[in-house]
């Protein structure tokens, strides 16, 4: 990596929807790992399911203050990128959150 | 313009036109690199293809217009179906984006070109040759005809056993091909190759829809260039990846299918969003209202809709709680679209239209563009989708947002660009009875389609039997369908008069804001003279005597610079500060023939010379090497003056050089590829039927460790060679770039002996055969890793890369370190599975 | 499903109305800038208007997904639905096959187990519910209900090759007194069901064969 803010603002910029993809990719693929071993059973599994995606819930709650501040402490310059960032984030919040919703009260398998 | 402006926009002229255009002897357009040119190309030959399309459609209409009709029988009526979808997504949408993006980045941005202009030629032919195979296919009866998405096992060699599906895997794999080396050129153009000043917070709107879009394919793209070959190794060789009785599963290639196909059409919709997005305001006569909620849904869109794919399997017997997660995102996505949507009706209330043409098009898209997003929202509801999916009313769901979201847009911005690209007006008589024509001729075909589907009417059937009730929709459709290919024909009349007779029009005739305007019309090869600073978002609206100033060389980058050669300017993504000075290079044939060997691959594949594949494959790579081999400096250069008292190092001098970052967006579309093939393989482990295979590979943790190891000394080596560099230690700088070789070599060879000695025969089992592809996978890049480094090393000894010019080292070590990581991810998923066993 | 169909039809054509509506009317010559707060039309319109009324349609989908869906006792006593190209044969649980027809109970809840021989296929009758897939190494387990004796049309939903319009399924449901009795009759000898597809040779089609073979001829490739 080399110097230039381009790339870690960035990242910045991409971290809360990459988050929800991760929340995303871990329901869907533990949902088919569950469904398709048979290991877990029904209590157990939607537990895991739910525990994953308050994992990443609790992640994306902690990073949009931290993206905050960077907004609130940042040079001209830099604000409109930082601003897309933090809006970025609180979106993603609410869609991990949405996408969640089925874990609560589908049938499993 | 005063007299001596116009005498130093003039003696400028004379200058940078010659230098920017192809050479002018007999066969120097086919060595053509300006962006301009091959934009025009791209966006001329999609039109071609879509008017093919559209006799296609009407052979569809044709025969379904009524009942047990015989004007095409059911072989033929497949291959019509099949070809109507394929050139219409793969042929006609998105080389129309390409060729549009080709054409519009750099003025928007206020550039000369972009990043890579012979990779923006090399594109070109690859779509130009790929779509000619599709097309030759088609006349001589041999077209795909599985469908336009080609489910297996029907597009399996036992049921499928003729030539027609290998045309699609082969022909489509090349034109997506260019459509990669497109996206990897936007991504970086936009990010890198703006005029100085302009900030992320200050592009014009367009050109952050484009950048999204080129992110979208680069992840979109793999799965279906991955399927692809699988699909096509299966039917030459027999390997079982989709054959249920040997451990494949026909469901894995409609997965790797729609993680393509659902972006897809956001691909396709995103950039005519981006084109209503610029169009609108200009004649709402106010700028666009919540720019920054637009760059946030934007965004929000693009990621949301890679978790939409198995909206279109339903039906396939997945649990209800996997397809909810997928009906909860299908609906989800439809917030970003509102705010896109509620966003232009505020702009539209808030400022005074005018209906001009352009903007009977904006009408005519929100009209049919929403209606097809409404009866989306009702095929993502599970049950409801139980219903009409595989019926015409999914049929009229996709013409709707297809047509109405990208082709109604299209037409607006060929109806406003034009005078940009001819410098001519078009009619508006002519114009606006085009508009009517199309309008009403395409609700009146697929409005009642919707009807059609809900009667029961299947997908894809050649006829139906009397007495059902669908002669009367049907019918009503294909009149419709008449009405619109007029529509269709008299657009095509206009343009041809427009662009021979119409008068000639004053620059920016629609008084818009963006750069694209600020040039002569007809465009010169050069764009502008000299290039702007950027303080605005509509540059032009504040500053109408910015184009006059450019043309006289008031700008950044005057006129040619002593080395004659051709350059832009580089900025910092970010903030839009001038960074660097890119060196662009001249028109060569190079493309050209990388294109030819690439499809030379194809077609010999496709006829079964597989040698012919092998020896045309070395060749494109000798191809690439001389390529790359003419890139860069062989002296440390001069920090440039560009005017307006800076001074700027050339591009192989500079840290954030274009190729860096062009490297690591190939890598980001590499890593896709590898992860849809390990999602492949796990994919086929836990699901598929008749696992276990009946024998694994032969353990042998001794291979194991030694490929890592030879894989750790490669990425050591390209890091350490790449440091070296920076010090200056120049036979430190050897010695690891032939560490990182030999690594390389080892690694390779590590990798071919599972498949050749360790392995079972890859075609008894799907196991077999997915460890064949992931080691060929691992093979193919840390061979590509050795010989980069070798590469670099006679790059080093003939004077390219110093402490400076770093680039050749730091992108070794980047692809090194890839090749690595992934391979060392291979040796895990080959080596350690079987000891895991099967759940 | 009728009444979601109604309900999903009614508010799109309030929506589209309104969208299009807006655009039509802000074409109206103003004196002077229309004032409202942007933000609250985004934040209103595209935030929360489009959230709160897909919850509740996603709400709905759910709960009618899972009334809709298969027992897993259903397994059991299931008709099995072959599907290969082109044709659908029924295996009964007392060992009985029937070929293109299908003989159900009327009133009462059966499942269906479908698979294919060879390519993807989907089977569908309209009248009695969804559709679901046949794939070859899958069986996928559909559960419908006839509420009335009578013949009821279905047909393949997946494209399957050149039989593909061909590939009709009948399905007669008797009134569950007679059920036993017609399955007992019922013989693996395909019937002619209705309603017939006639097929003829496509003229248009094979001029331009012709046509082609002759420029073939001419350009000396063949």
């Amino acid at each position: 990596m080399t110097s230039g803010p381009t790339n870690r603002e960035a990242l910045g910029l991409l971290a809360g929807f990459a988050l929800w993809s991760l929340a995303f990719g871990l329901l869907y693929g533990a949902h088919g790992a569950i469904c398709a071993t048979g290991l877990l059973g029904e209590t157990s599994a939607r537990t895991v399911l739910i525990g994953l995606w308050l994992a990443v819930i609790a992640a994306l709650a902690g990073l949009i203050p931290w993206l905050l501040h960077r907004l609130r402490t940042t040079r001209q310059e830099l604000r409109f990128v930082r601003l897309a960032s933090l809006t970025l984030a609180i979106i993603a919040l609410g869609a991990t959150a949405w996408i969640g919703l089925p874990v609560l009260t589908l049938s499993l398998c | 313009m005063s007299d001596a402006r116009q005498n130093e926009a003039l003696r400028l002229h004379h200058e940078l036109e010659p230098l920017y255009s192809p050479p002018r002897t007999r066969f120097g357009f086919l060595a053509a690199t300006n962006h301009t040119i091959i934009g025009v190309r791209f966006m001329v030959t999609a039109i071609a293809f879509f008017l093919v399309g559209g006799v296609l459609s009407m052979l569809i209409r044709a025969q379904l217009a009524g009942a047990n009709t015989q004007f095409l029988d059911a072989e033929q009526y497949s291959q019509v179906f099949t070809m109507h979808g394929t050139v219409m997504m793969f042929l006609f949408a998105i080389p129309l984006i390409e060729g549009f993006a080709l054409y519009m980045l750099p003025k928007l941005l206020g550039a000369r070109d972009l990043a890579f202009p012979r990779l923006s030629a090399f594109g070109y032919w690859c779509y130009l040759l790929g779509g000619l195979i599709l097309l030759a296919a088609l006349l001589f009866g041999v077209a795909p005809d599985s469908g336009w998405f080609m489910y297996t096992p029907l597009s399996s060699k036992p049921y499928s056993p003729g030539i027609n599906s290998d045309v699609w895997l082969l022909g489509v794999t090349v034109v997506e091909i260019s459509a990669v080396c497109a996206a990897i050129e936007f991504t970086v153009t936009v990010l890198k190759v703006r005029a100085p000043g302009m900030s992320l917070g200050k592009m014009p709107l367009l050109a952050w829809y484009l950048w999204v879009t080129s992110a979208m394919m680069l992840i979109g793209f793999p799965p279906l260039i991955l399927g692809s070959i699988m699909l096509e190794i299966e039917r030459a060789f027999g390997l079982p990846f989709f054959d249920p009785t040997r451990g494949g599963d026909p469901l894995l290639w409609q997965h790797l299918f729609w993680l393509f196909g659902h972006p897809e059409v956001y691909i396709i919709f995103l950039p005519a969003a981006g084109i209503v997005s610029t169009i609108l305001p200009v004649f709402a006569r106010r700028p666009l209202v919540g720019y920054n909620w637009i760059v946030a849904a934007l965004i929000a869109q693009a990621f949301i809709s890679f978790g939409l794919w198995v909206h279109h399997m339903f039906t396939t017997g997945i649990p209800h709680l996997s397809l909810a997660f997928f009906s909860a995102a299908s609906l989800l996505v439809v917030v970003p679209t509102a705010i896109q949507i509620f966003s232009w009706l505020a702009t539209l209330l808030k400022g005074r239209p005018e209906l001009s043409l352009p903007m009977l098009w904006i009408y005519g898209f929100f009209f049919n563009f929403v209606s097809g997003g409404l009866t989306g929202v009702m095929v993502a509801v599970v049950p409801f989708d139980w219903q009409v999916h595989d019926t015409h009313f999914v049929v009229a769901h996709l013409h709707y947002v297809l047509v109405g979201g990208f082709v109604f847009p299209v037409l607006a911005g060929l109806y406003y660009w034009t005078p940009q690209i001819t410098g001519r007006r078009s009619d508006q008589g002519l114009g606006k009875l085009a508009f009517w024509l199309i309008f009403l001729g395409f609700n009146l075909t697929f409005f009642i389609m919707h009807l059609t589907g809900l009667l029961g009417m299947p997908r894809r059937v050649y006829t139906y039997a009397e007495g059902l009730g669908w002669e009367v929709p049907n019918l009503v459709s294909s009149i419709g369908g008449f009405i619109l290919t007029i529509g269709f024909a008299v657009v095509l009349i206009d343009m041809l008069i427009q662009w021979r007779f119409a008068p000639h029009v004053t620059r920016n005739p629609w008084k818009a804001g963006s750069l694209e305007w600020a040039m002569a019309t007809p465009v010169p090869a050069y764009n502008f003279a000299s290039l702007p600073h950027v303080d605005q978002r509509d540059p032009l609206q504040a500053d109408a005597d910015l184009p006059a100033r450019l043309a006289s060389g008031q700008g950044y980058l005057a006129g040619v610079t002593s080395a004659g050669r051709r350059e832009t300017l580089g900025v910092d993504g970010v903030t839009g500060t001038p960074e660097q000075v890119i060196i662009l290079p001249g028109p060569t044939y190079l493309p050209l023939f990388a294109a030819l060997a690439v499809v030379g691959v194809a077609l010999c594949f496709l006829f079964s010379i597989y040698w012919g594949s092998v020896l045309l494959a070395g060749v494109f790579l000798g191809l690439a090497l001389v390529w790359l081999w003419n890139t860069g400096l062989r002296e440390d250069p001069a920090p440039v003056d560009v005017g307006g008292g800076r001074q700027l190092p050339l591009h192989p001098a500079a840290e954030q050089a274009p190729g860096w970052w062009g490297m690591m967006f190939t890598l980001v579309f590499d890593a896709t590829l590898f992860a849809s093939l390990l999602f492949g393989y796990l994919f086929l482990w836990t699901i598929a039927p008749h696992w276990p295979p009946p024998r694994f590979i032969e353990p042998s943790p001794l291979l194991a460790v030694t490929t890592i190891a030879a894989l750790a000394a490669s990425v050591a080596g390209g890091f350490l060679a790449a440091r070296a560099n920076r010090q200056g230690a120049l036979a430190a700088r050897q010695f690891w770039l032939l560490v990182a070789a030999g690594g390389g070599m080892l690694a390779a060879a590590g990798f071919v002996v599972v498949p050749t000695f360790l392995a079972p025969p890859p075609t008894e089992h799907a196991y077999a055969a997915s460890v064949l592809m992931l080691s060929a996978y691992g093979a193919l890049h840390a061979g590509l890793a050795s010989i980069g480094a070798l590469f670099v090393l006679v790059r080093c000894r003939s004077g390219f890369v110093s402490p400076l010019r770093n680039l050749d080292a730091r992108n070794l070590s980047m692809f090194c370190t890839y090749a690595g990581v992934s391979g060392a991810m291979v040796v895990g998923a080959i080596h350690l599975m079987p000891l895991v066993g099967v759940p | 499903m009728a009444t979601l169909w109604w309900v999903m039809l009614a508010a799109s054509a309030v929506i589209l109305t309104g969208v299009v509506g807006t655009a039509l009317y802000a074409l109206r010559p103003v004196r002077k800038e229309r004032e409202f707060s942007t933000r609250k039309v985004l934040i209103g319109w595209g935030l929360v208007f489009p959230v709160v009324t897909l919850l509740a349609l996603m709400g709905f989908a759910f709960l009618r997904g899972e009334q809709l869906l298969a027992r897993a006792d259903g397994a059991e006593g299931a008709i099995r639905a072959n599907a290969e190209q082109w044709a659908w044969t029924f295996q009964y649980p007392g060992g009985q096959q029937t070929t293109h027809v299908l003989h159900v109970p009327a009133g009462e809840e059966f499942t269906v187990a479908i698979t294919s021989a060879d390519v993807i296929h989907s089977f569908w009758v309209p009248r009695l519910g969804g559709k679901m897939d046949a794939i070859p190494g899958k069986v996928n387990l559909l559960r419908l209900q006839a509420d009335q004796p009578g013949i009821y049309r279905g047909i393949c939903a997946e494209y399957c090759g050149i039989g593909h319009a061909h590939m009709m399924i009948e399905v007669r449901a008797h009134a569950p007194g007679d059920y036993s009795r017609a399955l007992a009759a019922a013989s693996d000898v395909p019937n002619d069901i209705s309603p017939v597809l006639e097929q003829r040779p496509a003229p248009a089609g094979s001029i331009i064969a012709r046509w082609a073979d002759y420029l073939f001829d001419w350009l000396g490739i063949r």
